[in-house]
């Protein structure tokens, strides 16, 4: 582990312009003063969203359509475009482009009214097959979700009809302090010799956080591998490129260890055997669940989830009924050990059962290609080309393998102290965790506790466990952005949507007319 | 160590200052005069040279050369180690720390310095100024002073302290000026440097070195590459002096130490020898053009930074050594070459500039999540360090086997004969291919900062790659290097590869 940790070296002297001092750092509050001593310059602007993914895209979208003006409105990023991130991350869990999702398509992060739905916009373009399936879904067909370069490019269409480029500034969003007077200061670092000054301050009434989550968290087994083995390509997380792992099954027969039991393990193995059907590969796969499920598993009679073969089942990461049924009011109206416990019960490993790769896991398992192992990795070391893996299982005690590749398909998601601007407004300016760890919203997204005469948004992922549950899907933030919009509206940011305006709106929507 | 001088000027008058100019790029002129001009990268010595000692004994040292005439009397103030032991000590040093580092040795040198001074009872007058992070590092001892004349700025070892041994030094991190920097040690400046002289590196007589100041800094500044070494147009000087960017963008991107550091092992007698010590201090600004010194092209940068003792390299396996934890190297195929080379010392990885996640990995500063843990690097403000390089990816070749990117590969049917192979800078990575359509020396793999480059090296049947997703294939120019991109492949002769990486975009 030590070799490749570093000790950040020769701390940056102070000698740049315009940098952080001591004093700003330690405080809570700020005063315009205190930055002025630092030749922070100050640039006012009445919202600042940052994160800059899909989730500042859609909050930024809404308020344009409520009539803000792009001066009224900074979108500080690292991103080159709003989806950069969540296409990298469908992109190497094997979602390229031309795949569909596999989240849901209640939404459309490009257009506020879900109207005209993907399905029905690849309808018009001639695919009836796509709106028959939403109309018998989910009894005769699989849920319908929408292609993953569909997505990106009516994004990319919206973004250019808000005028968006015009409101992003480049840089990384160092912290958020509340203003003395009311207000806050989002310090932002932009790009080595863009500024005169390393720092920039952006004060502003409201800041709207969306930083997603704040990582992937590798499992510890897998960072030892590839510390202590300086190998990283034999031993391979799903959310990273590794494409040369099939490459390789490509080139040479092989065993590829699958670990994991949820959406990205099901898109990894329909890639090797759809390789394996395609190529004539002779690709064997052993999957090891830590938890295998093979029955119809949940709380309650109304709560029932399927599950066979080592799989949880779900239409989608999430019940549907999250997004507007029963389990959402009930969450609604929920606090605290009760929320926490509604959560812990929607939650678990769960996939989005498809009929695709039912059959192929079927064929796999009858022709003895595919099997199963039930336990945990003890230890990985390389063994010439090879993985040898150290499985202990529950009871059938250690068992030993050699594997061409192992895919990590477990999510862990990081805690949001791991990210630098949460945790300081954790530590600095009075934000509150949730039941379920992360950030701590209210119903209209506003951040808990840090109300200064203004107020901090969030949404997405790192809000996950307040009142609404699907936040980090196109509809949860679609959902955050409506309530926060509501909220602005009633504080006279923007003005009201009401029928007249949505349904011009809309028309200008339909017709692309730059707002 | 005292503050630095207000650094006010500098915001001032120069619009960005967020950006330190590139030491190594902006001019150097000298003046003539009998003292000793050093210029290695990053640090700029002018040190006083007692022309009593220097004299004799340069000449006895040269071997007698046939054919070249009776030997011309050396004017010869350089400093060879022989002649002041206190001034090839002094050089000696410098370039030690020179070749030892980073971009910006400043304050190492500084360190060093400081603990030389203090073994030091009769130190030569001498300044030098090397570059820091973001400024410059200045020492002066004795007569040594550092002046910006435009500014009416002089510093002299008067107001530095005073050390045990009696010695004065005056040593601070200063701001660079926004105006030319003349260093001396002591000796007045008769006439003024030529404008158009330019002194890239080297060793050469003169009384003072004048530092341009810095080159206007252009959007392209920040080049997140910390080891590739980029030429900025020229520095604003009074001169327009020719920028001398003939040898260095032909050469595929040298790293940062390589290019000048070929010439501090030769420069004391070959100038003395040639008599051009006179010479070089006055006219061209095309000095590249004879400057025998430095030869520019021909001699492949990167080997300088790689761990300089020679070892032979163990042919078949090797993976058994007990001491590094490092992944044995995968044989690839029927390619018996690629055994380990002998153990190194994890430090001696070659060094890159990256980003450090939040939990202190090294990663790729274009790189989205890191390679190790998996956090997101674009949280962190991207302050670049230097740290060991991982692995920039592997090759999968059509027969399986794979091949780890951790340094230099010579791809061919006889990789083995290559001397740079023999030396340890390039190790062999033999591919076999039955319709002998690969050659003996067919193309070379760079790692470079964290690209990986392909340089087909002059093969008789070619190289060609093809992108993913690329139509077709494209073949290579000999000698061009192109960037391999995750997933490219490529073809020699019957046998093709692809190349596959966890860092960067997708």
């Amino acid at each position: 582990m030590s070799e490749s940790t570093i000790a950040p070296q020769h701390a940056r002297t102070p000698a740049q312009p315009g940098d952080l001092t001591d004093q700003l750092i330690a405080s809570d509050f700020w005063t315009d003063q205190m930055l002025a001593e630092a030749g922070i310059p100050i640039i006012d602007v009445p919202f600042v969203t940052f994160g800059g993914g899909i989730g500042s895209f859609v909050t930024v979208d809404y308020l344009r359509i409520c009539g803000v003006p792009t001066s009224a409105m900074r979108v500080l990023t690292p991103l080159k475009t709003p989806w950069e991130s969540y296409e990298y991350l469908t992109t190497v869990s094997q979602i390229p482009r031309g795949e569909r999702l596999r989240s849901d398509s209640s939404s459309c992060p490009d257009n506020i009214w879900g109207f005209p739905s993907y399905a029905i916009r690849e309808a018009l373009q001639g695919d009836l097959k796509q709106a028959w399936n939403v109309l018998v879904e989910p009894i005769f067909a699989n849920y319908y979700t929408p292609r993953a370069g569909h997505a990106f490019e009516s994004m990319e269409k919206e973004m250019h009809r808000i005028r968006y480029p015009e409101m992003v500034v480049h840089g990384q969003v160092r912290m958020v302090r509340r203003r003395v007077g009311g207000g806050y200061f989002t310090i932002l670092t932009p790009p080595e010799g863009a500024t005169p000054t390393k720092r920039i301050a952006y004060r502003s009434q409201w800041v709207h956080v969306a930083v997603g989550y704040p990582g992937l968290k590798f499992l510890p087994d897998l960072q030892r591998y590839r510390s202590e083995h300086n190998d990283y390509s034999k031993v391979v997380n799903a959310y990273e490129r590794h494409e040369h792992v099939y490459e390789r099954l490509h080139q040479r027969p092989g065993t590829v260890l699958i670990r994991g039991g949820g959406i990205v393990a099901s898109r990894v193995l329909q890639r090797l055997i759809d390789d394996r059907d395609q190529r004539g590969l002779q690709t064997r796969i052993v999957h090891l669940f830590r938890t295998y499920v093979d029955k119809p598993h949940g709380t309650g009679i109304l709560k029932r989830r399927k599950g066979a073969d080592g799989w949880a089942y779900q239409g989608f990461n999430y019940p549907k009924s999250v997004w507007g049924g029963q389990l959402k009011q009930q969450v609604r109206t929920s606090e605290g050990a009760e929320r926490k416990r509604l959560y812990e019960e929607m939650g678990g490993t769960n996939t989005p059962v498809r009929r695709d790769w039912q059959e192929q896991l079927k064929r796999g398992r009858a022709e003895g290609w595919y099997r199963v192992m039930i336990g945990s990795i003890e230890d990985m070391r390389p063994v010439g080309d090879l993985v040898e893996v150290r499985a202990s299982t529950p009871d059938q005690g250690e068992h030993v393998g050699t594997f061409d590749a192992v895919i990590d398909c477990t999510g862990l998601e990081a805690d949001i102290r791991e990210h630098r601007v949460l945790a300081d407004l954790l530590d600095h300016s009075g934000a509150g965790r949730n039941p379920v760890g992360r950030l701590d919203v209210q119903r209209n997204f506003e951040v808990t506790g840090t109300a200064n005469g203004g107020k901090v948004y969030a949404s997405g992922s790192a809000t996950l466990g307040g009142p609404f549950p699907g936040v980090d899907t196109f509809f949860g933030l679609q959902i955050a952005a409506q309530e926060i919009a509501d909220d602005l509206i009633a504080q006279g940011f923007a003005r009201k949507l009401g029928p007249g305006r949505s349904t011009s709106q809309w028309w200008k929507w339909v017709r692309n007319v730059q707002i | 160590m005292s503050a630095s001088p207000p650094p006010v000027p500098l915001t001032g008058t120069t619009g960005a200052p967020a950006t330190v100019p590139p030491f190594d790029q902006v001019a150097v002129r000298v003046a003539p005069g009998q003292d000793l001009v050093v210029r290695l990268p990053g640090v700029l010595l002018v040190v006083a040279v007692t022309t009593a000692a220097a004299g004799p004994a340069t000449a006895p040292a040269r071997p007698a050369l046939v054919g070249w005439g009776p030997a011309p009397v050396p004017p010869a103030p350089v400093a060879a180690p022989t002649g002041d032991v206190h001034v090839g000590e002094l050089v000696g040093l410098c370039r030690r720390v020179s070749a030892a580092g980073s971009r910006a040795p400043g304050r190492r040198l500084h360190e060093e310095l400081h603990g030389w001074l203090l073994t030091v009872t009769d130190p030569p007058s001498f300044a030098v100024a090397a570059a820091t992070e973001d400024g410059l590092a200045l020492v002066l001892v004795g007569g040594g002073t550092a002046e910006v004349p435009d500014l009416g700025l002089r510093l002299t070892p008067a107001e530095g302290e005073k050390l045990d041994n009696g010695t004065l030094v005056l040593d601070r991190f200063v701001t660079w000026p926004p105006a030319a920097l003349q260093l001396s040690a002591g000796a007045p400046a008769g006439t003024a440097p030529h404008p158009l002289a330019d002194l890239e590196a080297g060793a050469v007589p003169g009384a003072a070195a004048v530092l341009s100041p810095a080159p206007a800094p252009t959007a392209a500044g920040p080049v997140p590459t910390g080891t590739t070494q980029l030429r900025l147009p020229a520095p604003h000087v009074v001169t327009p002096p020719l920028p001398p960017p003939p040898p260095r963008p032909a050469a595929p991107a040298p790293t940062p130490r390589a290019p000048e550091v070929l010439a501090p092992p030769a420069p004391p007698h070959d100038h003395a020898g040639h008599g051009h010590g006179d010479h070089a201090d006055h006219d061209h600004g095309d000095h590249a053009g004879h400057d025998h010194a430095a030869p520019p092209a021909p001699v492949p940068p990167p080997p300088v930074e790689l761990p300089a003792p020679k070892k032979s390299t163990l042919l078949f396996g090797g993976t058994g050594e007990p001491e590094p934890p490092r992944e044995p190297l995968p044989t690839p195929g029927a390619a018996p070459a690629a055994g380990a080379p002998a153990a190194e010392p994890e430090d001696e990885r070659p060094q890159v500039k990256g980003i450090l996640c939040k939990n202190g990995h090294l990663n790729d500063p274009r790189a989205g999540f890191c390679a190790l843990c998996g956090i997101r690097t674009t949280q962190q403000t991207a302050v670049l360090v230097e740290g060991p390089r991982p692995p920039l990816g592997l090759l999968v070749f059509d027969d399986g086997a794979t091949v780890s990117l951790d340094m230099d590969y010579l791809l061919g049917r006889e990789p083995e004969t290559d001397e740079r192979v023999a030396s340890g800078q390039l190790r062999p990575l033999l591919v076999v291919d039955t319709t002998g359509g690969v050659s003996r020396h067919h193309a070379e793999i760079r790692l470079e900062g964290w690209d990986v480059l392909l340089v087909d090296t002059g093969s008789a049947n070619g190289t060609l790659v093809a992108p993913r997703g690329a139509p077709g294939w494209s073949s290579l120019v000999p000698g061009q290097p192109v960037r391999l991109t995750p997933g490219m492949a490529v073809r020699m002769g019957g046998r093709q590869f692809a190349f596959e990486s966890p860092h960067g975009g997708f």
